[in-house]
């Protein structure tokens, strides 16, 4: 029998170094990660359904209102904002008041509790948002990837509040559709360098809390979804990118054996309202082919394919995207603006 | 280089090599003084790596000391880097089964879409088993600590998301439990180990690759 005594000497020696140098934590707000509403008082804030929201308008209350839905689940408003700038002369807050917000968990929206990130509880905040800005009136919805599929599930439970939508580049409405696309939205080859990157980050900065999860998403952002030919070089601009939201949002729509099965349009059937979808033509997974059929799931829907764009055609091509939309809006409403 | 032929060189090396983040045959110490050895492995990501290792005795105990550099493979990208000093001893042994411990300091860099990152951390790692001269086989437990980390923030992330990231050392960054099998045999003076086994976050949290596989092949001389 051999006893050795020499195995707590080596570590002592390791953390010597740094320690004299000017230290931080990876948790602190604001470090690796933009601090959100629970820690940053000066973003513009609302309390709603037991949770802060970061939420922004624009435009005259008065006017009709369009509530913009971010994509993710997770991500945020910031490249929405582009569609409130003007372009061609023209200004969606010219004739609407928007309303931007970022979803339960999500961008500079506070962090919450895993229990609290169901499709339900979004659901419901979305009707309180609907509540709080449009009060008796129903109001535009435009939604782009998950948030072109939250649009549906809110038109499905609440037909009667929404006067119009905009789907842009909606992700499956289904979980039979979600099933057949799912494998193309990310390249999961073992030599993709994204992967590499993602993995082997988890050395350096573990994702055991909130800021250090969202930072190791932010690795997924370039080159990690090649069929969805996003401009990289001029990415959608973005805050942060709520991991756990993304991770709950997404496991609610499963069953325990990981299978999609959410149902989005269960209802749709009763919403006989024109609803407008565009299409990226360059984007492949979630593009024209998959909404020529989603489409189909409402009784009155309209496809426009935006040339020289992918996934991101809201951002790379606004003013072709708001031609369509504003064109849209002003059949919806008779003409009148 | 096409996709499928990375992929596929990939694999091919996973399976004929690979890493074993020194857990040699420590029955063989007293055998062959040095080796060289090559690993290969997904550990975390795919990493190939080269190395020297030295048995030297201390107060009549022989420990081995080991020292290996490595890339990531995907594209054999050298700014994703790990290199690794280290000492295997065995600390106690009952006829042939043997508790064995490692130690070792571990430099990492890493170069992504978002930062630039130097790491230092250091693994400790106990493996109990049988060990012959020709062949091992045991159970390992150990965990890798990120100590410290520099972080310097990419253009493209201050430009596109947040330009006030903070950039400097980061005090305990993490940390990742490894649990497993290791196992080896030997022809002649040459030896190859093998390690299987699961990955978790220091606090038990999923990691994005679940488990760890990774091969090593070494020439005692």
């Amino acid at each position: 029998m051999r006893h050795m005594r020499w195995l707590p000497l080596p570590l002592s020696l390791v953390g010597l170094g740094p320690t004299a140098c000017d230290v931080m934590s990876p948790s602190s707000p604001g470090n690796l990660v933009p601090a959100t509403v629970a820690e940053d008082a000066s973003l513009p804030a609302i309390e709603m359904n037991g949770a802060r929201f970061h939420v922004e308008t624009i435009g005259n209350p008065a006017n009709p209102v369009i509530v913009f839905l971010h994509g993710g689940p997770g991500g945020d408003y910031r490249s929405m904002l582009r569609m409130a700038e003007r372009h061609n002369g023209y200004s969606l807050a010219d004739n609407y008041f928007l309303v931007y917000w970022d979803q339960r968990g999500s961008g500079l929206s506070a962090r919450v509790n895993s229990n609290e990130l169901t499709i339900e509880t979004y659901v419901n905040d979305l009707n309180t948002i609907m509540n709080r800005y449009s009060a008796g009136k129903p109001a535009f919805l435009i939604g782009i990837s998950w948030g072109g599929m939250f649009a549906t599930r809110y038109i499905n439970d609440y037909p009667r509040r929404v006067a119009g939508a905009v789907l842009i580049e909606p992700g499956p409405l289904d979980g039979a559709t979600m099933e057949e696309v799912k494998d193309d939205m990310f390249d999961l080859s073992l030599g993709a360098e994204w992967l590499n990157d993602v993995v082997w980050n988890g050395q350096f900065l573990s994702p055991d809390d909130h800021a250090r999860m969202d930072y190791e998403r932010l690795l997924g952002l370039k080159n990690s979804q090649p069929r969805f030919h996003v401009d990289n070089r001029n990415p959608e601009a973005a805050w942060r990118q709520g991991a756990a939201a993304n991770k709950y949002i997404m496991e609610d729509g499963q069953n325990s054996s990981g299978k999609f099965t959410y149902d989005f349009t269960t209802n749709l059937s009763t919403y006989t309202t024109p609803v407008l979808f565009i299409a990226g033509a360059l984007s492949e997974v979630l593009g024209a082919s998959l909404q020529r059929k989603q489409v189909l799931r409402y009784p009155s829907a309209s496809l426009q394919v935006v040339d020289g764009a992918g996934h991101d055609v809201a951002w790379v091509k606004t003013a072709a995207v708001l031609t369509h939309i504003r064109s849209y809006l002003d059949a919806r409403l008779g003409g009148a603006r | 280089m096409s996709r499928t032929t990375m992929t596929l060189g990939v694999l091919l090396s996973v399976v004929v090599a690979a890493d074993g983040a020194a857990q040699w045959n420590v029955a063989r110490f007293g055998t062959e003084r040095s080796r060289v050895y090559t690993i290969v492995g997904m550990d975390p990501s795919a990493v190939t790596a080269v190395g020297y290792g030295r048995v030297v005795q201390v107060s009549g105990h022989d420990f081995q000391v080991t020292g290996d550099a490595g890339v990531v493979a995907a594209g054999m990208d050298a700014r994703d880097f790990r290199a690794r000093v280290g000492t295997q001893t065995s600390l106690v042994q009952w006829r042939s089964i043997h508790l064995t411990g490692s130690a070792t300091f571990i430099t990492r860099g890493t170069d992504n879409s978002i930062y630039r990152g130097l790491n230092f951390g250091a693994d400790l790692t106990g493996t109990l088993g049988v060990y012959h001269p020709r062949w091992f086989a045991g159970g390992e437990f150990g965990f890798d600590k990120a100590i410290v980390t520099h972080v310097t923030h990419s253009d493209w992330y201050r430009e596109n998301f947040y330009p006030d990231a903070k950039d400097g050392w980061y005090l305990d960054t993490g940390g990742t439990y490894h649990y497993g099998l290791a196992g080896g045999f030997a022809v002649g003076r040459t030896e190859l180990v093998g390690r299987v086994g699961l990955l978790r976050t220091e606090r038990f949290n999923a990691l994005t690759t679940p488990g760890y596989v990774s091969l090593g092949v070494g020439l005692g001389f």
